[in-house]
Parts: C-alpha cells; structure tokens; sequence
C-alpha cells in the first residue's frame, strides 16, 4: 500500500481571484511546453502533470488531449 | 473478455464493503468499459423521465422516477458493467444518527458557544461496532441510544430552523458573529425609528393641530442624520468587509483540491492529487438516496449514496464547475457557497476544524429535480482519510 501524501497544487499569485479557469488552462500549457523542452523522458515535468490533474477536471482533459492529436489545441504549446 | 472478469472483481469487492465509503473507482480498462453504457443508461432516464412527464401532464411523481433507477440499477447491476458502475451499497448512515443526536448536540454547542465539538469522536473501527450493536438492539432502546452523543456530530437544518447551523469553519463562524452584531443595530434602529414615527403621528394628529406647521428646514436636524447613520454604516461595514476580504485567503497553500462538477441532477466529485496518469482518476457520482431507500436515523432529501470525504483541520482547495446548467454548491456548516458555472472553474477555500457530517444542497434552480442534489461532506481524521484515499486508488 503507497503511503498518501498530503499534496496539490500550490497557490499562484498570478490567479488570486475566485476564477481558476486560467489557472488550470496555463498549468496544462506549461507542463507541454516542458515536456517540448526536456522531452519525454524526463522526470522533471511530473511536477507540471501533478499540478494540472489537480486543477483541471478530467473531462476537460480529455477534450484537450484530443485536440493537441488532432492539432486544433487553441493554446500557444 | 477482460470486461466480466473486472466486473466480477468488482462487484466482489463491492460486496464485501461495510463502510460504504467505497466510489466508483474508474480504472483504464472500466472506464473504457462502463462509459458507453453509464451514458447510454443516463441517456435512457432522462429520456423516459421527460416522455412520462409529459404523458401524465407533469404530475409525474418524483420518487416514482428514482424508484424506476433503483430497480433498473438492482436489475444492471446482476451482470452488466455499467449498472456495478452505479451501484449503491445500502449500509447504515454512521454519521447521522438521527434528530435526537442533532438537536442535543447543537443545544450543547449554542450553550457553550464553543467552535469545537464537545462531543467523543469514535473511531472507525468502533463506529461499525456500534452501529452493528445498534441494528440488535430493540426499537425503544435504540432511540434511547441515540440521544447519547457517542459518534460524529451531524450538521442538518432542524424541522422549522430559523437560524444558522452550527459552525464547523472560521468562516461560518465570522458569519454568525457579524449576523448577531448587525442584528444588534438593525433592532435599535429599528426601535429608534418606530419610536420617531409614532411620537410624530401621536403629537401632529389635526385634533391638537388643526393647522398644520410649514417647517421646510432645519440645520441641525440636518447635520445630525447625516452623521450619525455614517457612524453607524461604518460601525457595520468595516467588520464586514474584514470578513469579506478574510474570505479570500488565497495565500495559504492548500494540502488537498478536490473538484465538484454539477450535472443534472447529481454532483460528480474528482480527487486527482494521487492520479499518476490522465486516465487514473478518483471520481464518483454523488446521488440522493430516494426516500423509500432511507434506512432509520437518515435524513430525507439530504443523504447521498457517496460522500465526499475530507480530513478536518486541513486547508482545502474545492474547484467547483458544472458540465450543462448553472448550479450552486453551498454547505450551511461551512459557510460556503459558490456557482457552479460551465466553462469556469470557481474557487473557494475552506478550513474544517471539527470532524463531522456536513449537509448543504444545490442553490441554484436547475430544473426539475434541483431539489434533489444534495451534499454531503464528511470530515475525518487525517490517518482514516489516508485510509480511505488508499482504498479508493488501489
């Protein structure tokens, strides 16, 4: 049995409103764009894929996911 | 092939639970299993409930339509994946056991005026002992049993509540407190005006002044109603807005987010921090339990088949979305409420200090049976919400 850790995604001072619509969105494009920059491999964009999956909800994921195969992805990747 | 194997397992697995806090824990091969099939059930609900609705004129028996789910659920649920999806299992409600425990409760609490519960906190472990206990015993001694507060106090509106709930958050508590000092002023004005009112129809009645005064100004009388309701606003405002803006405590990290996402009629809830992949997910849908369903103790319209679970005296983040309409996520005991708005996520912070059953509802119309997705929030320890996590991802 893995040991829980009390963990998510931190507070970000460039999203202090009620609104995480935008907060969500840019965790999603920065863990892209590390993965773009260090590659697949790398185990340092795990932080960036934890911070994502906390925030955004699963459906939304999914329908983005799908668009970055399909290259219809509204987001500067 | 794989599909009735996992549906064998799981249904297994369901079987064997007592807690009931077990979800519907959609791996990578279920979900892909049971997501047609879940959709396609909902799809066939909506669609039947809509055709009887306007069949019988719109007398359509809400109970009625929950009762055709749970049929339909029981009969899914012998061989099929998608009805083990949307099983429930029926075990007692060990947080609410009945209104005799709430009311002795929060009369105790309205006494001492205290934030945290003065009441034992039982373990898990010793819940499921007690509540087996209490199936044994006879009818009359049961209810004798419940008025001694040995288990998590419960948070539900009494029968006729007029004020608030008792408070389980700084928040709500802040709430309270600037209720009762606005009230304070809002009862001596209140006087203070009648009192000016009736003296002036008393004393100017025509019988003692057939001729009425032409007073047009007076500067005095002038000076002192605009300074004293500037002192008294600001008397109310500066703590209110304290409080408003003590709200957004967005400089403290939270150790747990977990997301609410309204459909029509149900809450989904997602706890993603312990997710490896975008596939692996802790998600549930939580539906309210129909009232022929409702075991002894458990309260009507409120009582959910899955609850969300939370550790108490822990930062939480809730990010709460809605997937068709506007819908409306608030918890009296809290103090929260926030819109659940389609295409944006809305944020709150919340800080539970006792451990114990939270209930709130949606409060925000959202069709025909927005009265019939309630909340239910159940605050535990930190170890036993480690061991519920576990048993929800492994």
């Amino acid at each position: 049995m893995a040991e829980i850790e009390l963990k998510t995604a931190p507070a970000d001072f460039r999203f202090p409103t009620t609104n995480q619509t935008r907060h969500c969105f840019t965790r999603y494009i920065e863990f892209h764009r590390c993965l773009a920059a260090k590659g697949e491999n790398s185990g340092e964009c795990e932080r960036f894929a934890k911070y994502y999956r906390s925030l955004c909800p699963g459906e939304w994921v999914e329908r983005w996911n799908e668009q970055r195969e399909s290259g219809t992805f509204p987001g500067p990747l | 092939i794989l599909c009735p194997l996992e549906a064998f397992i799981v249904q297994h697995i369901l079987t064997i639970s007592v807690m009931g806090l077990l979800s519907c824990f959609r791996s990578t091969v279920l979900r892909k299993c049971s997501k047609g099939s879940s959709g396609m059930s909902r799809f066939l609900y909506t669609n039947n409930f809509q055709r009887n609705l306007i069949s019988s004129g719109g007398n359509e028996s809400y109970y009625g339509y929950f009762n055709r789910r749970s049929y339909t659920s029981l009969y899914m649920g012998t061989g099929t994946v998608g009805g083990i999806t949307s099983a429930r299992i029926r075990v007692p409600n060990v947080g609410c056991e009945g209104f005799m425990c709430s009311s002795h409760l929060s009369i105790t609490q309205r006494n001492s005026r205290l934030i945290h519960s003065t009441s034992k906190i039982v373990p898990n472990s010793e819940i499921q002992n007690i509540t087996t206990e209490m199936v044994k015993t006879p009818e009359v001694s049961r209810w004798m049993d419940q008025v001694i507060p040995t288990i998590a106090p419960c948070d539900a509106a009494e029968p006729w509540q007029l004020g608030f709930q008792d408070a389980a958050t700084p928040i709500m508590q802040g709430i309270i407190d600037l209720h009762h000092d606005i009230f304070f002023f809002v009862i001596q004005i209140g006087v203070f005006v009648s009192w000016v009112l009736l003296r002036a129809l008393w004393h100017f009645r025509s019988k003692m002044n057939p001729i009425p005064q032409r007073i047009v100004h007076g500067t005095t009388i002038e000076i002192l109603w605009t300074i004293f309701p500037s002192v008294i606003l600001m008397f109310i405002a500066i703590p209110s807005f304290a409080l408003l803006y003590s709200m957004d405590d967005i400089v403290v990290d939270p150790a747990i987010t977990i997301k609410a996402i309204g459909h029509q009629w149900y809450w989904t809830y997602e706890y993603s921090d312990y997710n490896n992949s975008d596939e692996q997910s802790l998600a549930f849908d939580s539906y309210m339990i129909p009232e022929d369903d409702l075991e002894l103790g458990q309260l009507r319209l409120l009582e959910v088949d899955n609850r969300v679970v939370v550790p108490a005296k822990t930062h939480l983040r809730v990010i709460i979305t809605s997937a068709d309409v506007l819908h409306s996520w608030a918890v009296p005991s809290l103090g929260v409420k926030c819109d659940a708005v389609p295409g944006r996520l809305n944020q709150i912070s919340t800080f539970i200090q006792r451990e114990g059953v939270y209930y709130g509802q949606c409060s925000e119309i959202c069709g025909t049976n927005h009265a019939f997705m309630p909340i239910v929030i159940e605050a535990v320890s930190t170890k036993d919400y480690g061991s519920w996590v576990s048993s929800q991802v492994n």
